[in-house]
């Protein structure tokens, strides 16, 4: 009686212990990359950010990545290439450049290359889905 | 008598003597490294004063605060506003060795710009280093002395993408004060405009003057060196002489390896801008982010002359409307 007790009460530790790992997890995140193009050229150094449509957290910090030089991208929420917990997403895309040429140009504050609609979450027309695995989201191709 | 008398210790006395002074040590080292530590962090802080000093007893003679303004003739000139009241921190002679006439990578601005500093230099840092060169079209090579400080000229315009910080003008009320409502030109360091302290509508103890951005041009991440510069690989920045040795906001990941990211303080002190210059990004501006080797946050002198020790656990927006001189918003806990 008295071992049956002591094994049920390992049981509910296990158990409790089990809970409370599994409550530290949070959401899980999924590596996601993609690519962005601007006409057929790729955005470098874009910023690209997802929104989730159904927010649990406002004001959590978004995954965004930042284009590179082949035009592809890779989400970062917290640490570099961690990606974003699955759902649905409306995407932004800003293309900050500077206008600077030459280090003798007078200072010139950098520009959106992009049309306005396009950083706006409601008109921006991009959406992805983020799977359960490493998710590949399909090329965005923006018109300037 | 004499049978029983001791000659010597035995080897165990010995053994218990000596391990009784390594347990004393022990507790004694660390306690001297802390001491250490905080009077390095004292020493640094007073540095900031005696920058805010310099900047207040500027202002009153030229009208405005030391700003990053380039002269209009001759083209590709850059001068610091450190320079600038190089005369009200009692170093007369180095502010008449440089000749505002020539960059400060001329061979001839060089003996001034190349001489270390010590009210630039945070004795946390691994600092006293002629680290720092031109970018192209120079040949960079490390020339001039470095400089442990940065000012901040505003918010970059990919944080607010980000959604990490929220700017004003996106709800279509422009931040007034700041010029067109240019996150880039929200800070206490214009290269733009000659700011009084009445242009500073947020109060001149709510707005962020001058905080530490030590190590440059080698990055480091985390408290550890990541790359050492080079011509192809460095943060632009460093040199005490350079207006892009002070930075725009741009925060990282935890990490400091992307941007942007909600770690506003120590997870990096800048982003490598590689070998295209001027930057596609960064156009000529500085690539530095608000990092110090103190534990647990960086040293801030504000506009009004105090010196506070921000923590690096501060929400980024926090120590955005810190930045701005002209937000018009509540900073909040920090």
């Amino acid at each position: 009686m008295v071992r049956r007790a002591a094994r049920l009460s390992a049981l509910t530790f296990a158990a409790a212990a089990v809970a409370a790992l599994a409550g530290c997890g949070g959401p899980k995140f999924t590596p996601v990359t993609g690519k962005v193009l601007v006409g057929d050229a790729p955005a470098e150094h874009a910023t690209v950010v997802f929104h989730p449509v159904n927010e649990a957290a406002p004001g959590a910090v978004k995954p965004r990545g930042t284009v590179g030089a082949d035009g592809t991208y890779t989400l970062t929420t917290h640490t570099a290439g961690d990606g974003a917990p699955p759902g649905d997403y409306k995407v932004t895309v800003e293309w900050w450049l500077t206008g600077m040429k030459s280090v003798a140009d007078p200072e010139s504050p950098p520009k959106n290359r992009l049309p306005a609609k396009y950083a706006d979450p409601a008109q921006s027309g991009l959406t992805a889905t983020v799977g359960a695995g490493p998710t590949e989201v399909p090329t965005f191709t923006l018109k300037k | 008598m004499s049978r029983f008398r001791r000659s010597a210790f035995t080897l165990i006395e010995l053994l218990v003597v000596i391990a009784i002074i390594a347990v004393l040590v022990g507790l004694l080292l660390p306690a001297v490294q802390k001491v250490r530590e905080a009077a390095a962090r004292m020493s640094c802080q007073n540095n900031l004063h005696q920058l805010g000093l310099g900047l207040h007893n500027y202002h009153d003679p030229n009208g405005g605060l030391a700003s990053n303004i380039r002269p209009p003739t001759p083209p590709g000139i850059r001068v610091r506003w450190l320079t600038f009241i190089l005369p009200y921190l009692e170093q007369e002679p180095l502010y008449r060795g440089i000749n505002q006439n020539l960059n400060w990578s001329d061979p001839l601005n060089v003996p001034a710009t190349g001489t270390r500093l010590k009210v630039v230099e945070c004795p946390s840092a691994p600092n006293g280093q002629i680290l720092d060169g031109a970018p192209p079209p120079e040949t960079w090579a490390p020339i001039v002395a470095n400089g442990d400080y940065v000012s901040i000229y505003g918010i970059d315009p990919r944080t607010i993408a980000a959604g990490l910080v929220r700017w004003a003008g996106q709800d279509g009320v422009s931040a007034p004060g700041a010029p067109g409502g240019n996150p880039l030109e929200s800070g206490a360091v214009s290269k733009t405009a000659k700011l009084r302290f009445a242009d500073f509508y947020d109060g001149l103890s709510n707005t962020l003057h001058v905080t530490e951005s030590a190590g440059r041009p080698n990055i480091y991440r985390q408290g550890r060196l990541a790359v050492t510069a080079t011509t192809g690989n460095r943060i632009n920045g460093g040199g005490w002489c350079r207006p892009a040795s002070d930075m725009r906001l741009v925060g990282s990941s935890a990490d400091g390896t992307t941007f942007p990211g909600p770690c506003a303080i120590n997870c990096t002190n800048g982003q490598d801008i590689g070998s295209a210059y001027p930057h596609p990004v960064y156009g000529v501006d500085g690539s530095s982010q608000v990092y110090s080797f103190h534990t647990g946050g960086a040293n801030a002198l504000f506009v009004d002359g105090s010196v506070k020790f921000l923590r690096q656990t501060i929400d980024i927006q926090t120590f955005a409307a810190l930045i701005t001189r002209a937000g018009g918003e509540l900073p909040g806990d920090y």
